[in-house]
């Protein structure tokens, strides 16, 4: 694996991130809202590969925290008046806080512990949204999120607006993601997922740094499910349970390439934006997620993204691997 | 004054007596080798010097201080070990392995030298899953290094390695101690140990047997008996 | 209040059990592959989906799920061949994904031919059975017998046969049972059948009292997980136990705390019981890969 220069990397995600916003401003309502649902799921996706992908630490409690977050919204600015702007890092200071408290119980198990743990306090997360109604709406859902407010001058269409909001956390996301997979920190978690006792033997510190990653991974999720609440205005359990959005993100980032971080935004593009955009049902949906996470943990565990790098190196000579 | 001072070091597994009661001077700068034979204690040793196993009794004492600490204080007061089977991050190019390893050097300068002292120069984007034997050994000793201990404790390094690679190898580990690291070395191949020590230890059943040059050692009936003898005996079946 | 207490513990007991059934089919194919099958959530409820549909076509209940228990012993086969056996070398993260995967595969062709609607079983057996403290219905009894009968036969076959010798070689140590030249796909195959069978019992007894749907395997599999961490993973003793003690709870969590809070109380113990002891309640030494 060849590390591209890092401002190299921000430059193609600009780009990238230039041309999905030019989109979106003459793309139909309804293309848009898939591009927003799509961002909010690659969101999703990076910040969850961070600590799959770059630690090895399998998590199925960040469907909750994705639900967390979004009703911490949902509370603040309907409940207490908050503007989207002061609620949005509340969230995310609030998620990363539980993050960092369920990594702190999480970590003190290993391997299949680990991820029964994190699937129970996932449980654990999706129950209590359901049996809180005063705080959460209960079964029926919380109604009448505010969305954010729009600046006057930026005169485009509400959902335009706000595939652009979401554009735009995807973006700063992946550079964040980008610095910290690139910091001391994210050199130690790698440690940590190839070689446990060996990363000891070296002396690295092993439970900042996977406390760390946990921790980023809970603040983004957090993050995305504020936003998600407040564009969505209104938001039920059944957004954030284990085997949906829990099982959906393990899929998004395998199938589109762990440890890698333009994998993850990948998969989403594909796994979600294309089935909602060709309005596929969600059985079939979900039952292709399925096969397609199975065929790659199988075949390519690597993920699109090895396959891609890999044809790319080949078409281009093959010149860079010695 | 000795560098590591083991003094009544003792490990218990359950009712298993693995080392009972050993105590062991290693002078600072010195190439000091450990043998004896399977079920010995040599690789329990080697993880309670370096912290990977609490000592049921005994301590240990490095540069003055007295320990045992665990495993993260050992390796920053610059107690470094290798393993058995060699550790390196397998899924990771050699290149991303040292910078793991140099992540809280002070000296980033460091990584050349590294590989320049374990002839690593030809492979560094490789990934070290795909490594020759023998230089993923050495690798794995890379990594150690990277953390300018002032103990490195090798286990079993020369396993598995051709006459050839044994030889290289002798010669890395005298130019590391040339370089002011002090080495405690745990082998089986005797002849490769008693060439590159200068003072050897011979544990048998969880205790001290002997301990001497190699010189002394080779002469020591004692230890004929015990070790050698009963690897003569083992070659033979 | 207290005088509902016997009739709370056989309610509990009889849940447990249930529990106990899913739970032993699980800590089977972990205990001896080191699969994290979550899969078998689906094994009970297409256990329970053949027996319906049997049952519909006119069989006779118990005939029906001797059919459906066959079934799914064949398909645990099929699943493992198809989802850890070309990953069988692969790291344990890779093992739990593939599982995950196969779970929602089979939870999503059960939707595409059953739809989401709940069904009932017609009940084979509608006594019941009354007592001055407490009552319970025969298919209860039914339930908590299998348990001890499926314990039995799975002791049996570990302890009295030559292909439980293998299967009991296999979870000490593989590469030592490969080397003494025992048959890996005849001990993968068998030890997935068991525990299938096991699953699909489960979810046959259980449609015939509760509705059934494609998702009804879900939390019983993460209780059954609970269980194993109570247990012990591995243990079949640690299954039976821990089953018993996780029904009890729940019906006692349900009846004197708030019946809102049965699953959260399964799933605060899970996370209690791993924070005291991160290897389980009577875990052996950590199994890791």
């Amino acid at each position: 694996m060849i590390a591209m220069p890092l401002h190299k990397s921000v430059a193609i995600a600009a780009i990238a991130f230039a041309l999905a916003a030019a989109s979106t401003l003459t793309l139909n309502d309804y293309f848009v809202y898939v591009v927003t649902i799509g961002a909010i799921f690659a969101t999703l996706a990076v910040a969850f590969d961070v600590l799959l992908g770059f630690t090895g630490y399998l998590s199925l409690a960040h469907g909750a925290l994705y639900g967390l977050g979004a009703y911490a919204c949902a509370l603040l600015t309907s409940r207490y008046g908050l503007s989207f702007w002061v609620a949005l890092p509340l969230c995310g200071a609030l998620t990363g806080a539980a993050g960092a408290l369920i990594a702190l119980l999480a970590f003190r198990t290993r391997g299949l512990y680990f991820a029964v743990l994190t699937l129970g306090i996932g449980l654990i997360g999706h129950q209590l949204f359901l049996v809180l109604p005063n705080l959460t709406g209960g079964v029926g859902g919380f109604v009448g999120i505010p969305g954010p407010e729009q600046p006057g001058w930026l005169a485009v269409r509400a959902t335009t607006y706000y595939a652009l909001l979401a554009l735009t956390l995807l973006l700063v996301t992946f550079i964040c993601a980008l610095l910290f997979v690139r910091s001391r920190l994210g050199a130690e978690c790698l440690a940590v997922r190839e070689d446990l006792t060996l990363a000891q033997a070296l002396g690295i510190r092993v439970s900042s740094a996977r406390l760390a990653a946990f921790t980023f991974s809970a603040v983004f999720a957090g993050l995305a499910g504020a936003l998600f609440a407040s564009i969505s205005s209104f938001i039920a359990p059944e957004s954030f349970t284990v085997l949906g959005t829990g099982f959906q993100l393990v899929a998004l980032v395998v199938v589109g390439g762990m440890g890698t971080l333009w994998g993850p935004i990948l998969g989403a593009a594909l796994l979600t934006a294309l089935p909602e955009g060709l309005r596929v049902a969600a059985t079939l949906s979900l039952l292709a997620y399925g096969v397609l996470l199975l065929i790659f943990i199988i075949f390519a565990p690597q993920g699109i993204a090895s396959l891609i790098s890999r044809t790319a190196r080949r078409i281009g000579g093959g010149g860079r691997e010695p | 004054m000795s560098l590591l001072q083991i003094r009544d070091i003792e490990a218990r597994f359950g009712g298993v007596v693995a080392l009972g009661g050993v105590s062991l001077d290693v002078p600072e700068g010195m190439i000091f080798g450990l043998i004896g034979p399977n079920g010995a204690g040599k690789t329990t040793l080697i993880n309670m010097v370096s912290g990977l196993i609490a000592p049921t009794a005994g301590h240990i004492v490095f540069d003055g201080a007295c320990g045992p600490w665990p495993i993260a204080q050992t390796v920053r007061r610059g107690i470094v070990r290798t393993f058995q089977q060699t550790r390196a991050f397998l899924g990771l190019s050699v290149r991303e392995n040292l910078r793991i390893a140099t992540v809280h050097s002070p000296d980033p300068g460091s990584i050349d030298e590294l590989i320049e002292a374990c002839n690593l120069g030809d492979v560094l984007d490789r990934t070290a899953r795909d490594l020759p034997y023998a230089t993923l050994r050495h690798l794995g000793i890379a990594l150690a290094l990277a953390l300018k201990p002032r103990l490195l404790l090798l286990d079993e390094p020369a396993v598995g390695l051709t006459a050839g690679e044994v030889e290289r190898l002798g010669a890395l580990v005298r130019r590391w101690n040339a370089a002011g690291i002090t080495v405690l070395l745990v082998e089986h191949n005797v002849r490769f140990l008693m060439d590159v020590s200068q003072r050897v230890a011979v544990l048998d059943r969880g205790r001290l047997l002997f301990e001497g040059t190699p010189e002394q050692c080779q002469a020591e009936q004692k230890v004929i008996d015990v070790y050698l003898g009963r690897r003569a005996a083992d070659a033979d079946d | 209040m207290l005088e509902l207490l016997p009739q709370q513990l056989v309610n509990g007991l009889a849940l447990g059990s249930t529990y106990a059934l899913v739970a032993l089919g699980l800590t089977l194919i972990f205990g001896v592959l080191l699969i994290p099958n979550f899969a078998h959530g689906e094994f009970y409820m297409l256990g329970a989906f053949i027996t319906y549909a049997l049952v519909a076509a006119g069989l006779n209940f118990w005939l029906a799920m001797l059919v459906s228990v066959v079934c799914i012993m064949a398909m645990g086969g099929l699943v493992d061949r198809l989802v850890f056996r070309p990953i069988e070398t692969a790291p344990a993260l890779s093992l739990m994904i593939s599982a995950l995967a196969a779970s929602i595969i089979l939870q999503q062709v059960a939707t595409m031919i059953w739809g989401t609607e709940p069904r009932t079983i017609p009940a084979p057996l509608t006594g019941v059975i009354r007592t001055p403290f407490f009552a319970v219905t025969q298919l209860q009894l039914v339930v908590m017998a299998s348990v001890a009968a499926a314990f039995g036969a799975v002791w049996l076959v570990l302890n009295r046969s030559r292909l439980g010798l293998a299967i009991r070689a296999t979870a000490q140590n593989r590469d030592a049972a490969m080397l003494m030249g025992i048959s890996m796909p005849q001990v993968r195959f068998a030890t997935f059948a068991m525990g299938a069978a096991l699953g699909a019992i489960a979810g046959a007894l259980l449609g015939a009292t509760f509705p059934i749907y494609p998702s009804m395997g879900v939390n019983p599999v993460l209780k059954a997980f609970v269980v194993l961490v109570l247990g012990g993973i591995g243990s079949l003793w640690g299954a039976i136990f821990g089953g018993l003690v996780l029904g009890v709870a729940e019906v006692l969590v349900a009846g004197y705390i708030a019946s809102e809070l049965q699953d959260i109380g399964a799933f605060a113990i899970l996370v209690l019981v791993l924070l005291v002891r991160p290897q389980g309640l009577f875990g052996r030494a950590q199994v890791e890969r």
